[in-house]
């Protein structure tokens, strides 16, 4: 029984309607995780000599040192990316199979993730080279086991943790603070998670029984998960009917409904919610960025540049992505209301301004540490309100690729396109074009000016580009809609 | 003349989807669409209200080209299926957007959601977000989103498929009161030949794209319906 779910699971990922239309997005994904994969494994091989340069002669230790550390580090990173594997079980719940087959096959399935290879690509080969030459078998298998089940432990508590907080936030908190206090007592050194690693360790060489203590932590971890699905096995299916958040805004005309419709779209809904916060922790680069020298003739001023535009601009180039893509389910009623196209384009291009304008105003902050920030990311903001965005508008009446709102941002390629590319690719290549340009002939704040000034002139233009998008939705519409419809 | 169709032909990969010389609607008709599946009905539809371009021909609605300008969306209510909702927002919120962008403030939404309270019969929470609700409810709230606009021309694809009999019945009271009492014009599709037959002035037959029989509603029309249909 449990062979053929999986065998139907993997039907299912190879059959997926949207995998062959998005032939583009699997392969960016498969990129990636090559890539990820591939760094893993080159890091792995290269661990012993990386070690030696950092401690030469007490490689053995460091290694032991980092152990619960990479531990540590793995947990928010599971939390953030990790998805859960429920949604595929509705279809078996009014068929034949046990309940407990079906708990087994979740928690089987959801083992198959990037995360539970990294940690063995990239510690293995050290100890075979090391523990195992050095220490002998058994204190070799020991580690195995240590690393396998605290990888194992990590995987089950994560998911515990996730569950745990869709059925209520409070998790979510409550597990951002616990993670944030440990690292901030880590790196105040009130305690150190490397000592205990140093210490626990070493231990391994002489009492191998230590290595029960992961494999403890993995059953605890695996069976409260357990007891947690077979109470809340109907978990995803009522997840979503939590009462409405109330979101109103108040607008005097339709063009202001349809905004403020949209605001809802983003808040109640998982992908442009994911989309939105992701971009809007890419506002606390600036921290890692700005500093000083910020201005200095050595500091990479190009680079700078088009930091400081996604610091100000990302969420509306984000968003813009899909900025049709994300009312794929109701396309149709768009289509056919009573507001019109030219109030429906005029409402698009004011929602991606105002999700422009919020972030800036936010990263006028960072003035405090430097006051010539304030000037580079008005110029940036006008290049991206007055040019960028109308234009980006432009370009996403040409993309027919439809999304699913509901699921997860992370890793999800869905209606990834050219056109997507296009429209954040684009505004980096004109920036650098421009400032590139200006730069060498004028210096640094003419063409800091220059910026400014490109998208200064189109915003009075305003009315021009409404009527040109209308003109062209109202050719392309029919494709849009047979487009979303395939999805 | 509330509709007017001329030389429209659609096809999808080949196939003929709609296949119309001519069509005529005056307004307050209630017209009941009947054929079997795959026979262009909902098609049809979507040719009508601007959804699909069609290879050849055109739709009037009062005399102007759907496609030229977007005025029949003042007067135009449409539910083909739940694309037609905003699945996220909550049924009152979605009364209201489509109130508002009617001129009605939130007291007139309320009066006329409230006067369809017998249809819903009490069965829909409409603090929930939309895409929470069954599929009838949803059908019911897409239904009457369509009513409060009060249109002038009104369409609805398959309403009773997935309404309980005691909603299909006072779904058939609310269409024909609206058509004797607004002058509404309405154009229903049907499986359910009882219904059509009950409810409709005249009655379009289709198949694989074109309109075979354009009946008057009379005595014998369920028993001709239930003839072509009984192959």
């Amino acid at each position: 029984m449990l062979f053929s779910l999986i065998v139907n699971e993997a039907k299912k990922i190879v059959r997926s309607r949207y995998s062959g239309a998005s032939l583009f997005g699997q392969i960016f994904v498969g990129i990636l995780i090559v890539y990820l994969l591939s760094s893993a494994i080159v890091l792995g091989a290269m661990l012993n000599s990386i070690l030696y340069k950092l401690t030469p002669g007490k490689e053995f230790d460091t290694f032991c040192g980092i152990l619960l550390y990479y531990f540590l580090i793995d947990i928010p990173l599971r939390y953030w990316f990790q998805e859960l594997p429920t949604l595929s079980v509705k279809p078996y719940l009014i068929q034949n199979v046990k309940k407990s087959q079906l708990i087994n096959f979740l928690n089987l399935r959801s083992l198959l993730s990037l995360f539970n290879l990294i940690p063995l690509v990239l510690f293995i080969p050290f100890m075979v080279g090391n523990v195992l030459e050095k220490f002998g078998a058994n204190v070799f298998i020991a580690f195995l086991v240590c690393l396998f089940f605290l990888m194992l432990a990590n995987h089950f508590m994560v998911i515990y943790l996730k569950r745990k907080s869709i059925i209520n936030t409070k998790w979510l908190v409550g597990f951002v603070l616990v993670i944030a206090s440990i690292f901030l007592c880590t790196a105040n050194n009130i305690f150190s998670i490397s000592a205990i690693s140093v210490y626990f360790f070493p231990q391994l060489l002489n009492n191998y029984w230590l290595a029960l203590i992961p494999v403890l932590f993995f059953i605890w971890a695996f069976l409260i998960n357990r007891s947690l699905l077979r109470d809340n096995f109907y978990l995803d299916i009522d997840a979503n009917n939590k009462a409405s958040s109330n979101l109103s805004l108040k607008w005097t005309d339709s063009f202001g409904e349809l905004i403020s419709n949209e605001l809802k779209l983003i808040f109640r809904n998982k992908r442009p919610r994911n989309t939105i916060l992701m971009s809007l922790i890419f506002l606390l680069y600036g921290f890692m960025l700005y500093n000083k020298d910020l201005f200095n003739e050595q500091s990479p001023r190009l680079i700078i540049i088009v930091m400081a535009y996604m610091i100000t601009g990302l969420s509306s180039l984000n968003y813009m992505q899909f900025l049709f893509s994300w009312q794929t389910a109701h396309i149709e009623q768009l289509m056919i209301s009573k507001h019109g196209l030219t109030n429906y384009v005029k409402s698009k291009l004011s929602l991606v301004r105002i999700l422009n304008t919020v972030p800036f105003i936010i990263s006028l902050f960072y003035g405090i540490m430097d006051w010539r920030i304030i000037p580079l990311h008005v110029a940036l903001f006008a290049f991206n309100i007055g040019l960028i965005l109308p234009f980006g508008v432009l370009i996403n009446v040409y993309n027919t690729k439809g999304i699913d709102i509901s699921k997860s941002a992370n890793f999800n390629y869905q209606g990834v396109g050219l056109n997507s590319f296009l429209s954040t690719l684009i505004p980096l290549l004109l920036l650098m074009g421009i400032y590139g340009i200006v730069m060498s002939f004028f210096g640094f704040w003419p063409a800091v000016v220059s910026i400014g000034m490109v998208g200064f002139i189109p915003l009075f233009l305003q009315n021009w580009w409404i009527k040109q998008i209308v003109l062209r939705l109202k050719k392309q519409k029919y494709s849009i809609i047979a487009g979303f419809k395939e999805k | 003349m509330m509709i007017f169709i001329e030389n429209l032909t659609k096809k999808f990969g080949g196939v003929v989807c709609a296949n119309i010389p001519e069509l005529s609607i005056n307004k307050s008709e209630l017209i009941g669409l009947v054929g079997n599946n795959g026979a262009g009905k909902t098609t049809l539809f979507r040719l009508v209200l601007d959804l699909l371009k069609p290879e050849s021909g055109t739709v009037s609605i009062n005399g102007i080209p759907v496609n030229g300008t977007e005025d029949w969306k003042n007067y135009t209510a449409a539910y083909l299926d739940d694309g037609f909702l905003i699945d996220y927002l909550t049924a009152s919120e979605y009364f209201y957007f489509v109130g508002k962008l009617h001129g009605l403030n939130k007291q007139e939404v309320d009066d006329r959601v409230s006067s369809y309270a017998y249809f819903f019969d009490g069965g829909v929470d409409f603090k929930k977000y939309i895409r929470d609700l069954s599929k009838g409810n949803q059908f019911k709230v897409g239904i009457v989103a369509c009513l409060l606009q009060k249109p002038e021309l009104l369409i609805l694809d398959e309403p009773f498929a997935n309404l309980d009999p005691s909603s299909q019945i006072r779904l058939i009271k609310i269409l024909q009161e609206l058509n004797i009492n607004d002058r509404t014009t309405i154009i229903v599709s049907s499986h359910d030949l009882n219904h059509i037959a009950k409810l409709s002035t005249r009655i379009l037959l289709m198949h694989k794209g074109e309109i075979i029989k354009d009946i008057s509603v009379s005595t014998e029309t369920l028993d001709a319906l239930v003839e072509y249909f009984n192959v």
